[in-house]
């Protein structure tokens, strides 16, 4: 009789025991690790790079000499720029396109790249923008 | 047996809490992150470029003043300010948003002279936003066995995904106002002077 009593007991606590776990890890573990899967794949998305990509274009013009602006997303993606607008395709992730308007007109078109360089100078009271990519290894 | 019982219950009931709980983790973490996500990239979008659109004008070559050596940011030179808000100017040409109605506006707060010029971006069919919605609902097109149950029974989507689109690409026009201070170089005397960009992303 006491020595079921004695089971019954551990077998409370272990269930507690267990309990204080599963909240511990519901609480503390698990939205972390989901804020972060999140957060990857987020950023990895065309919507994200190409807004990044044509802001950078932009205020790269902002600069009164020249400027070199390096940018390195966390995926490959196909990318081209005409007409003021980045068209950036993901090619890893969620595999979306997406659009974004730049208000000046480099242009430029990339296959399979993560690495980026926007330059911009001036040239006869002109801003002279290029925009240059390639693959890196991560 | 009565022992027995009750930890079986309690084995289902942490069970039971178990699966609750992963489910509302999912669930919010789903949710309220997707939203935060999107709220990041949208937000603001006319806004963002209003500011970079202020920030490129008063630090270009065609109206900042210039010593021959260097360029001035945000001093403008007041006879390149009238030479370049003009219709088809260089300025208006080299910077501007496309499928965008931009007002630029420079006011000397010394003297009271203004000029301001209103123009038309370049029209942009990648940049229309349809295309970024069509983007949009390709991205969340979703075949699985649940399509029957859909409204409409067989469709691709589901109403939350068209209507993540709808408000997304909607958010994306709008107006923004700002006004910037700025130097004006006018006749050798620096003026307190006022920048005005009105940015309307039509499409």
């Amino acid at each position: 009789m006491r020595k079921k009593a004695q089971a019954e007991i551990t077998e409370i606590i272990s269930l507690v025991a267990i309990g204080i776990a599963l909240i511990f890890f519901f609480v503390f573990i698990l939205p972390k690790f989901v804020s972060a899967m999140f957060q990857m794949i987020a950023l990895q998305s065309a919507k994200v790079v190409s807004r990044d990509l044509a802001g950078f274009i932009t205020i790269s013009g902002a600069a009164t000499d020249r400027i070199t602006i390096f940018y390195q997303p966390q995926a490959k993606y196909n990318v081209g720029i005409a007409d003021r607008v980045v068209i950036v395709e993901a090619l890893e992730g969620l595999k979306d396109i997406a659009t974004a308007k730049a208000g000046v007109d480099p242009r430029a078109s990339f296959k399979s790249v993560n690495y980026f360089e926007i330059r911009k100078w001036i040239d006869v009271q002109q801003n002279k923008y290029e925009v240059e990519a390639e693959e890196h290894e991560k | 047996m009565k022992s027995k019982g009750i930890s079986t219950t309690m084995i289902q009931i942490l069970t039971a809490l178990l699966v609750l709980g992963l489910i509302a983790v999912f669930w919010f973490m789903l949710i309220g992150y997707y939203f935060d996500v999107e709220a990041a990239v949208i937000s603001a979008e006319v806004e963002r470029h209003n500011l970079n659109l202020a920030q490129v004008l008063i630090s270009s070559p065609r109206i900042a003043y210039s010593d021959g050596d260097k360029i001035y940011r945000g001093i403008l030179d007041w006879d390149k300010v009238n030479s370049q808000l003009v219709s088809g100017s260089e300025l208006l040409n080299e910077i501007g948003y496309p499928n965008s109605v931009m007002v630029i506006g420079v006011k000397n707060l010394d003297t009271g002279d203004s000029k301001s010029i209103v123009y038309f971006g370049s029209f942009s069919i990648p940049g229309l936003n349809i295309f970024d919605f069509i983007a949009c609902m390709q991205s969340a097109i979703n075949i699985n066995i649940d399509m029957i149950f859909r409204i409409p029974p067989g469709s691709l989507w589901y109403i939350s995904d068209i209507v993540a689109c709808e408000v997304t690409e909607a958010s994306k026009y709008g107006t923004e106002v700002r006004s910037f201070p700025i130097s004006i170089r006018k006749n050798g005397e620096v003026h307190p002077g006022v920048l005005i960009v009105t940015l309307l992303e039509l499409w």
